[in-house]
């Protein structure tokens, strides 16, 4: 074959630049660490890679869901305790009072310690967690209970994303607490768990939140009508099923108000008649503090599985995307021989022609 | 017989000759770097002898002409595979351009911002009271809208960049047109004579090849006159003998520059841009006129499902206020839809109170229209099945820019190892060698100085001659 000095320096240049770039895109991964740097490198990881980086970001976040919620629930939990150790307190007030050996105004006394530890309970329905009231339900710009006990908060849940497509509510409402209401089998209705995904459920989650809401309204109207007087004064009032909160719930405050007003009158039938009820709204206030743990753990669970997932996206956007340092500085040495060698024998192809050795 | 004053004569044109092929061999060394020199040898012939039938002698040699050596089989299929790697040339820039847009592995982008405004919504769900957590989805929302736009303006500047690409092409095409019609007249008055009109030759093949790299052209060669006419596509006729025309450039209503051809001077101007499949300008219009638009359009849809989407669900929420949410983005709803108008709602930008996260008035802690919209993220609600995700749509445009610009720039790479293989080719049969030349170049000094000692010898036999009698 015929070669011309254009050839053999093609042949050079193209040598050199081939090593050059190959040269050029090691170094780049040895210095960057990474071997997808661009789309092109590897167009599935790299789409992939971000896949798994919203996925990261999102588990993240959630995260910090969880931390939150979990935070409303311990602080809901220590208030529920508090709540279990007051209404404990009573209950041991009022089996010394319904005792034959104390007078009338031991019975005062007793009656006054009930009246402070309805002021307590009072408050601790009204605890706040940062400007958020705990038992408000959704509505939780305002103290969610009166001084006469009267519930001024709605029955919303809360609901925290734990999961992809997973939701846990991270409050109790106040009328469930305190209230009873909805605890038992009464008609109440609560709202449902699953929570609308997109603007047409949405539409249909609020059409359906008003009629449960009228629904519940009016399950509430039919049952005042019964009330009368019964919420002050005797202790009939005491009775099993609240006729305000409608199920076999306990409404703690007017139990509480109730046995003071017993205790103030000397009513000892009354007071024996409050025992049954203090250990409903005992064993009512455990129920709530189950569920707090049973969403508690829930999360624990959840935040467990994501910290997990965590490190396995990690794990496998680090294996789409990194490269193998020892194999990318192996590559880099050999390119960098094989460039020398490159560079040493154009030296001695491109500066030799027959005219050198004519003189 | 032969006379002494023919061996003097025969001395002459041999030195001429010898002079003439070492002029050739310095031409050859000076344009060695030229691109699509071919070398030159000199055609030497053998005069025709004289004398009577028995006693022919020869006379000598003369020149018969300069040739060039060059195969225009090769010359043809440089031309063709030149093309094609023009062709991927002219992508494989504007698509690593265009691929920088849709990188996200060393900066944060278009889908960074997506995630982080669909986790403000669920930071506005841990808490809706909270005026901190409005105001980063109002920011994050901002920051997306940003993102979308400076994507659609950086894929709009690519789209800018491929018609520069065809406007100068288009410029640089009409002056080759231009200097190969000047050349068809040089040759055809040199070749009138019977020589070979070589560098014109050369230089006019060069020409022609470059022409191709811009365009799909066809060409041929008049046989009885040397010249050649091209035709730029199907029917733009840019050179005719000795005339040529020029193609025009026109932006069309999508600010793509078309390519423009007159059917007369002056006269109406056709659009022949479809009719360019190959070479730079081919690849810049193909990609300009798909993958660029389409991926404008995709952009422009994923904005647009985000913005309605998220409008839909927002308009069904109560806000901060317990008034009924309005739109979340302003987008126009007679589908004149734009990147570059999307913007959030005056009234959420000034007061992010009026972000609806509840379900229900008077529940400040209702979070279930944030749960909503940010649920939508990983609702499929895209393509025209709606089997996509947000995500996964943007994502998959992140993997086809991708594989095209990997396809793209594996061809280019295959296409330029074959052109240079053709090249290599051409250049042993065309290119020059110093070596050979040097080598020549000895030849024709040798003969040149046996050619003067003829003459000197024959002027020493004239002297004897002339002698003679004094003896």
């Amino acid at each position: 074959m015929r070669i011309t000095d254009k050839m053999s320096q093609n042949q050079v240049l193209n040598n050199i630049q081939k090593n050059r770039s190959e040269l050029a895109q090691l170094q780049n991964q040895a210095a960057t660490g990474k071997k997808v740097a661009t789309p092109s490198d590897d167009p599935q990881s790299a789409s992939k890679i971000l896949t798994n980086r919203t996925d990261l970001k999102t588990m993240e976040q959630i995260e910090k869901n969880i931390f939150s919620a979990k935070m409303f629930l311990d602080t809901t939990e220590s208030t529920l305790s508090q709540m279990g150790e007051s209404l404990i307190r009573t209950k041991e007030l009022v089996i010394q009072a319904a005792s034959d050996t104390v007078g009338e105004s031991q019975r005062e006394m007793i009656g006054s310690e009930v009246g402070q530890i309805y002021n307590a309970v009072l408050e601790m329905s009204n605890r706040r967690i940062g400007d958020r009231f705990l038992f408000g339900g959704s509505r939780t710009d305002v103290a969610p209970f009166g001084l006469d006990g009267e519930y001024l908060g709605n029955d919303g849940e809360m609901k925290i994303q734990n999961q992809q497509g997973n939701f846990v509510a991270m409050n109790l409402t106040g009328d469930r607490v305190f209230l009873g209401r909805g605890i038992g089998q009464g008609d109440y209705i609560r709202q449902p768990e699953n929570i609308p995904q997109d603007a047409d459920q949405l539409q249909q989650y609020k059409v359906a939140e008003d009629e449960r809401e009228f629904q519940n309204n009016q399950n509430l109207e039919n049952q005042i009508e019964t009330r009368g007087p019964a919420s002050v004064g005797r202790a009939q009032g005491l009775g099993k099923s609240d006729p305000v909160s409608g199920g076999d719930g306990v409404n703690i405050f007017s139990l509480l108000r109730s046995l003071n007003v017993a205790l103030k009158t000397n009513d000892k039938v009354a007071i024996q008649d409050a025992l049954e009820p203090l250990d409903q709204a005992l064993s009512q206030i455990n129920v709530v503090r189950a569920e707090v743990g049973g969403r508690v753990n829930q999360l624990n669970a959840a935040a467990d599985g994501i910290q997990k997932s965590v490190v396995d996206n990690k794990t496998l956007t680090s294996q789409l995307e990194d490269a193998d340092l020892f194999k990318t500085m192996s590559d880099l040495s050999k390119s960098d021989t094989t460039l020398k060698g490159t560079l040493e024998t154009s030296n001695r192809l491109l500066s030799r022609s027959l005219l050198d050795f004519l003189r | 017989m032969a006379k002494i004053h023919g061996l003097l004569d025969l001395g002459r044109r041999g030195m001429a000759v010898s002079q003439s092929a070492l002029a050739t061999t310095s031409h050859n060394i000076a344009n060695k770097s030229v691109d699509g020199f071919s070398r030159q040898r000199v055609d030497v012939m053998t005069n025709p002898a004289i004398g009577d039938s028995k006693t022919r002698v020869g006379t000598g040699a003369s020149l018969s002409g300069v040739s060039r050596t060059n195969n225009p089989w090769l010359e043809k299929q440089i031309e063709r595979e030149g093309s094609n790697l023009a062709f991927l040339e002219g992508r494989s820039g504007a698509l690593s351009r265009l691929e920088s847009t849709f990188n996200e592995q060393s900066v944060k982008g278009l889908s960074n911002s997506m995630a982080e405004f669909f986790n403000s919504f669920r930071e506005l769900a841990n808490n809706p009271e909270s005026l901190a957590s409005r105001t980063v989805v109002r920011d994050n929302a901002g920051a997306m809208v940003k993102n979308f736009q400076e994507m659609d303006r950086q894929i709009v500047s690519v789209a800018n960049e491929l018609n520069n690409t065809v406007e100068t092409g288009v410029r640089e095409v009409n002056a080759h047109a231009k200097e190969i019609a000047t050349l068809n007249d040089k040759i055809n008055s040199v070749e009138m004579t019977g020589a070979t009109a070589n560098d014109e030759r050369d230089r006019r093949d060069l020409l022609v090849k470059k022409l191709s790299e811009k365009i799909d052209i066809s060409y041929a060669e008049d046989t009885k006159s040397g010249m050649i006419n091209i035709t730029a596509g199907k029917t733009g006729v840019l050179v005719g003998g000795t005339s040529f025309s020029e193609l025009k450039t026109s932006t069309n209503q999508f600010n793509q520059t078309q390519i423009m051809y007159e059917m007369s001077a002056g006269g109406t101007q056709v659009d022949i841009t479809e009719q360019f499949k190959r070479g730079a300008l081919g690849g810049a219009i193909e990609l300009r006129d798909g993958m660029v638009a389409s991926l404008r359009d995709d952009l422009a849809d994923l904005s647009y499902n985000i913005a309605s989407e998220v409008n839909r669900a927002h308009v069904e929420g109560f806000d901060r206020y317990s008034k009924q949410g309005e739109n979340f983005f302003d987008i126009p709803q007679d589908g004149s839809f734009l990147i570059e108008n999307l913007k959030l709602n005056d009234v959420i930008s000034t007061d992010v109170g009026r972000i609806a996260a509840a379900a229900k008035p008077n529940a400040p802690g209702d979070n279930t229209t944030a749960n909503v919209i940010h649920s939508l993220q990983f609702k499929a609600t895209m393509g025209p099945e709606r089997t996509f995700t947000f995500d996964n749509f943007y994502n998959s445009k992140v993997g086809e820019v991708g594989i095209m610009s990997q396809k793209t720039q594996a061809n280019y790479d295959s296409q330029k190892s074959i052109l240079d293989q053709i090249k290599n080719v051409r250049e042993g049969v065309s290119g020059v060698s110093l070596d050979e030349e040097a080598q020549k170049m000895i030849e024709f000094q040798k003969s040149y100085e046996a050619s003067a000692r003829v003459i000197r010898m024959a002027d020493e036999m004239f002297d004897t001659v002339l002698n003679l009698k004094r003896l």
